[in-house]
């Protein structure tokens, strides 16, 4: 009796959701989250599954996890006392940074740049150089290794990271200046720059490196930690922690690069996706996590979702293989206010989830997107988390009230207006994600999930012409279910600027075989055979003399001449795709090879829903007034309880339908149906009409 | 501005708070959206790495309506350069598919390296909006790699002058004009591939532009239009009233040389508010001069704008709105509204002093909302020569970073973009994959930050050893006369250029030196200058004093000596 087990942690609640493969049944809960040290959360939440479905936990056969414990140490500034060691000459690399300011600091007359991870004190130089060909033309000087480590080890750091100059061509420095730190600072844990990101542009790499080993040791410590209280509980099964790049890995590659833990928060939910489309067959997808303070929002194209490279979190810059999501501060709790013109705007500020929205009657008295819903009659007072919590509906009307006076509108239109910025904020994001990538947005269907993203989806939907919206079951729990589902994977890259043209084809089939001998090593040291491990190749290219590349596919195995001929045109493609424009016949240079190895998880098979068709008016408990624009009479909605839903009710907007945990609204004259895995599939009409 | 709209979309000239939000918002991410574009698709690295460069949308009348975030030196380029060209090309005889280009710094542009496009925007029959930008090519001719050539005398050693010309009728390139100014650019695969993405970055705004007045209506478009420069109008004559006290001040400082004059040339400003409007007068500034640091209109006003802007409304949206109460005087023929026949290409040189003397003369009515004195313009060289590895001749430019002065509250920050510009410095390991160039270091000066109760951000500093003979042209200021500090802050640390060879021998190098011939084996050695301090440096807490010390932003020698701190 093999159990799956997915814990997402989040800021209020840990996410659990359990499934059997017995007898295919799913159990999804939320348990407090405990801050000082979610490991508690952790085990309640698999205690309380287990329970539940009355299984023991020696049944466990996976369990895979989404912390957000490394994310949480940098926006907290709390990880590691860390040391650097670098090139002489290059120690205030990270200090400068790129010497700009952000887009939102342009016009501050008092922007400063992040405090470093690293003071200047504890960023120490060695005597070594490697040019830009991998050739060492400044050996390494051992004795200034040694005294920079016993300088770092007297101010007593926990973590060293290494970074020297173009280290992703040729390693050997930092492995020489690695093999010197540990003889003189045993036990202190050492990040690599060329084991953490091998890719040149020096600023990002150390940054990386320097990330990596200011969580290091506090991952190290939590995922300890969790293994003893596993073991402890009688869970036999291996412990995996979510990747950025949207996959499963195992504690211990979680361990060798910490780094792959900070952006993986909104990850789950993508392969969530992913999964998802692969079953209903609707291989183009944007997806629409809205919870309380944020948006994420991603797409996926040909079933797959896009990947990014590059990203920051409190400042600081990470590279590494991750899903290109577009984050914005657009949540159910982001606050409604009047700016000094009197224009109405929504967010970034968040009532969060204390003192949260006014209608929470927690002592939060400015108007949120969450009491505008309430206030059009999206939301009902008594059904919020499935009726665990009531919405003070005139503590809603009080705050909206305030705000409508300063703007010289009416309650609703007031209401009806927050609606609408809210929408216009994620349409921002959206619009990131397709258009700014060159794709079309009406190509694609809407998936939404999150507390609150199903019920701004339909109108969403109907603002960028998107043909359809798809709703998810427990769509509030979608995230945790996206961790049930996630391949084993391991990624390496490296930087090796190669023109292309046939007499580069012999470097190019090398470079890859080394990277896949180096991945499947590692899947075979966690236990895996060689043969279990499936790879996927791409390349970074541009037109000799950009610096922006684009990431083309390659064919694997054996890469004929003919392939490999054929990866210019690839190029072009995506570049017109991507920029609007193309240059064929200009140079092409190939910059950063990819790879990533895959070792399939076995994935619990979901059950269908029974077929009952019909009007959708057995499902209903209930009549509510609510608008679905700023002004004129209510209109009478009917109400329906999802869990009576079954496949093949065809439904009318408009059209209010609850579960716990998520609201879909359905605006007049939409038509939805419920498909056979019970997902809520809207056909949108344009707006307005 | 709370009327609302009728049901049926027939939109009054007015139009509601949400609306407007919601067309301010789509028509500022068009903005942003071209600069993506532009951005992603340019093939000179000062447009990707230095983002210099500029997206905005105009309305029919040639109002500008939005602007995507950018560099301030920016700010006021286009709108003087479309509504100059106009009286050229009036909108009623544009053609959907045209397209004007120019780079004409006395008809309303920057210097030469900044090549204008404008596409007219059609719907229902006319022009309704006008997509614009403006790239800095990488070279546009004249006298050095680059197009930097500080010791020139006149506009036209500078390079190639585009006036307006309709370059695009239709849709169809004009290929004769391509030609000629193709064959007049050192790299001109480069400069063509910029201006197609600058092609495409206007068409992107116009499919936005339509896709708006498909959904929200022409009459309704046009009335948000109206309607966000009322805003912003509104919000920066609230911003003048509450934030900058009323009366006059008058300050002055000077730029160390011009690059051929050398002498110290005067800026002198007068600012006067009342209620709320603000006039600045430049009169008293020094006539403008033989070099290249003479400063056209358009960027005289930009840095105006920048510093108004950051004290009333940092976040108010940029349109024509902003600057209507704002009144500045030029007079023709000086530093700050230089003409033809003058030199211009390092017209960043004025500007960053303008930003000075502004923030200088705006200490006396608002104290609390300046800085002292940053770094001294857009430090930069260029390096143009034969590089082996790449099998071709190249032209390289780089931007390098300064200490930004000290503000109430707030240290300078260190080695940084200052004010306004904003670029991204090009890594180590890119330039020496591109360059025949070994950087030997890229680190903070210690003591180069002004000390003060807030101290001066520290200078950086760049040392390069070239590895076979290049020429190399420099653009720098601040190396005779120091940023001054604030309130009893001291000045940051003056810019100081040098050549070393191999054997230790060392030569000054000029901060505005063209065509040095640096040999192989020789190291070129970059110091710019730091920031000014703000308030008395004894009121700077022990602390600080202290953690500056360990971490070596100051020496021992320069604690005691400023800070007179002993541990």
């Amino acid at each position: 009796m093999r159990v799956h087990i997915g814990i997402d942690t989040g800021g209020t609640f840990t996410d659990v959701i359990a499934f059997r493969e017995a007898d295919g049944r799913l159990v999804a809960l939320k348990v407090p989250s405990t801050p000082w040290n979610p490991a508690e959360a952790f085990i309640t939440g698999v205690r309380a599954v287990l329970d539940e479905l009355g299984t023991a936990p020696g049944d466990v056969g996976f369990l895979a996890h989404g912390t957000t414990v490394a994310t949480n140490a940098v926006l907290e500034r709390k990880g590691a006392r860390t040391g650097l060691i670098t090139t002489e000459g290059f120690r205030d690399v990270y200090e400068i940074r790129r010497l700009n300011r952000s887009y939102e600091d342009l016009y501050n007359v008092f922007w400063t740049k992040p405090a470093p991870l690293v003071p200047r004190y504890l960023r120490r130089e060695v005597r070594e150089r490697v040019n830009v060909d991998g050739v060492p033309i400044v050996p390494l000087d051992p004795a200034s290794v040694r005294e920079a480590a016993a300088a770092l080890g007297r101010e007593g750091v926990e973590a060293v990271a290494v970074c020297f100059l173009h280290a992703y061509r040729n390693p050997v420095h930092e492995q020489q200046a690695a093999a010197l730190i540990r003889e003189v600072l045993p036990g202190v844990s050492i990040s690599l720059s060329h084991e953490i990101n091998p890719e040149y542009r020096e600023y990002e790499r150390t940054s990386t490196t320097i990330v990596n080993a200011f969580v290091a040791p506090i991952i190290e410590r939590y995922l300890a930690d969790l293994e003893r209280r596993l073991a402890d509980a009688g869970v036999p099964a291996s412990l995996h922690v979510m990747h950025s790049g949207g996959a499963a890995q195992t504690g211990r590659a979680a361990r060798s690069r910490p780094i792959t833990t900070i952006l993986s928060g909104p990850a789950a939910g993508v392969i969530g996706a992913e999964m998802l489309a692969r079953e209903i067959a609707q291989p183009d997808l944007i997806t629409l996590d809205m919870g309380g303070t944020s948006t994420d929002v991603a797409l996926l194209r040909h079933g797959k979702p896009r990947l990014a490279s590059e990203s920051e979190v409190a400042g600081e810059v990470i590279r590494t293989a991750m899903l290109d999501i577009t984050t914005i501060g657009a949540g159910g709790g982001s606050i409604a206010w009047c700016d000094e013109g009197g224009r109405l705007k929504v967010g970034p500020q968040s009532a969060g989830a204390d003192p949260g929205p006014a209608c929470y009657a927690r002592g939060g008295t400015q108007p949120t997107v969450t009491d505008a819903n309430l206030v059009l009659g999206y939301l009902a007072p008594d059904a919020f988390l499935g009726g665990r919590m009531r919405l003070d509906r005139a503590a809603a009307e009080a705050a909206i009230d305030r705000l409508a006076a300063a703007l010289g509108l009416s309650r609703l239109e007031t209401a009806h207006g927050i609606f609408r910025i809210a929408n216009a904020n994620m349409l921002r994001a959206i619009r990131i994600v397709s258009v700014e990538r060159g794709l079309d947005p009406r190509r694609f269907a809407l998936l939404a999930f999150g507390g609150a993203g199903p019920v701004h989806a339909a109108a969403l939907a109907a603002e960028l012409d998107i043909p359809r919206v798809i709703v998810p079951q427990n769509p509030g729990n979608f995230s945790a279910f996206g961790l049930l589902v996630a391949d084993l994977s391991r990624d390496a890259v490296r930087t090796q600027l190669t023109p292309l043209r046939p007499e580069s084809f012999d470097d190019i089939r090398q470079t890859y075989a080394q990277l896949e001998a180096q991945l499947a090593d590692q899947f075979v040291a966690d236990g895996f055979d060689r043969g279990q491990v499936a790879f996927r190749r791409s390349v970074e290219a541009r037109y000799v003399g950009q610096a922006y590349e684009v990431n083309v596919p390659v064919p694997g195995e054996t890469l004929t001449t003919a392939e490999l001929a054929a990866l210019a045109e690839a190029f072009h493609a995506a570049h017109a795709e991507r920029y609007g424009h193309s240059a064929p016949g200009e140079p092409v240079e190939l910059v950063n090879f990819r790879a990533i190895a895959t070792v399939p998880t076995a994935k619990p098979r979901f059950p269908r829903l029974t077929r009952t068709d019909g009007d959708g008016a057995a499902a209903q408990t209930g009549v509510r007034p609510a608008w679905f624009d700023g002004r004129g009479d209510p209109v009478p909605t009917p109400v329906l309880d999802r869990r009576r839903l079954g496949a093949g009710v065809v439904l009318t907007g408009p059209a209010i339908i609850e579960e716990p945990g998520a609201t879909t609204v359905l605006l007049p004259g939409q038509r939805a149906e419920v498909d056979d895995w019970g997902n809520i599939v809207i056909a949108v009409g344009r707006a307005g009409a | 501005m709370s009327m609302r709209t009728s049901g049926d979309g027939s939109a009054a000239r007015q139009i509601d708070p949400v609306t407007l939000e919601i067309l301010g918002s789509n028509l500022h991410a068009a903005a942003e959206e071209m600069a993506v574009s532009l951005r992603r698709t340019a093939y000179s690295s000062i447009v990707r790495e230095a983002m210099d460069f500029s997206c905005c949308l105009f309305d029919g009348q040639a109002r500008l309506i939005a602007q995507a975030a950018n560099i301030p030196m920016h700010l006021n380029s286009l709108p003087l350069a479309l509504a100059d060209w106009l009286q050229e090309y009036p909108i009623a005889e544009m053609e959907p598919g045209d397209l004007l280009i120019g780079n004409d710094p006395y008809r309303g542009g920057n210097h030469l390296q900044d090549v204008i496009t404008f596409l007219p925007i059609f719907a229902e029959g006319r022009v309704v909006a006008v997509a614009a930008n403006l790239a800095h090519w990488v070279d546009v001719g004249g006298r050095s790699p680059g197009s930097i050539g500080n010791d020139v005398t006149d506009n036209y050693q500078e390079g190639l002058c585009i006036p307006p010309l309709k370059i695009m009728r239709r849709g169809e390139l004009d290929q004769n004009l391509l030609k000629l100014i193709l064959r007049n650019v050192r790299e001109p695969e480069k400069s063509y591939g910029d201006l197609r993405g600058q092609i495409a970055a206007n068409r992107t705004a116009e499919r936005r532009v339509l896709e708006l007045i498909d959904r929200y209506g022409l009459a309704t478009v046009e009335a948000g239009m109206d309607g966000l420069i009322a805003y912003s109008e509104q919000r920066m004559r609230r911003g003048l009233r509450e934030r900058i006290p009323d009366g006059e001040a008058v300050f002055e400082d000077v730029i160390d040389d011009t690059g051929v004059v050398m002498q110290p040339c005067r800026i002198r400003v007068k600012v006067i508010k009342r209620g709320d409007r603000i006039t600045v007068d430049f009169t008293g500034t020094d006539p403008q001069q033989l070099g290249a640091a003479n400063s056209p209109i358009g960027p005289t006003t930009s840095a105006v704008y920048y510093v108004i802007k950051a004290i009333a409304g940092p976040d108010i949206p940029i349109n024509a709105g902003c600057y209507r109460p704002i009144e500045i005087v030029a007079p023709a023929g000086t530093l700050v509204n230089a003409t033809l026949p003058a030199a211009c290409q390092a017209r960043n040189v004025i500007c960053h002093r303008i930003t000075d003397v502004l923030f200088g003369a705006l200490s006396q009515l608002c104290p609390e909302q300046v800085m002292a004195a940053s770094y001294g313009c857009t430090p930069s060289y260029t390096m143009g020569g034969y590089s082996a590895r790449r099998g071709r001749h190249f032209a390289f430019y780089e931007v390098l970073g300064g200490g930004l002065g000290g503000r109430l509250g707030v240290d300078g920050v260190d080695c940084c973009a200052a004010n306004t510009s904003n670029f991204l410095n090009i890594p180590v390991e890119m330039i020496e994959l591109e360059l025949p160039v070994l950087i030997q270091r890229y680190e903070l000066v210690p003591d180069s930050g002004g000390s003060g109760e807030f101290r001066g951000g520290c200078a950086g500093r760049r040392d390069m050893t070239v590895l076979t003979d290049v020429v190399m042209s420099f653009l720098d200021e601040r190396h005779t006369h120091a940023p001054w500090g604030l309130f009893g802050g001291g000045p940051g640390g003056k810019g100081r250029f040098r050549i070393v060879s191999p054997d230790g021998e060392e030569r000054e190098i000029y901060s505005k030196a063209t065509n040095v011939l640096v040999k192989a084996g020789e190291t070129v050695s970059l110091i710019t200058p730091g920031g000014g301090g703000y308030g008395d440096p004894r009121r700077r807490p022990r602390e600080q004093v202290a953690w500056d010390l360990k971490n070596g932003y100051i020496t021992e020698e320069f604690a005691r000596r400023e800070y007179e701190y002993t541990g």
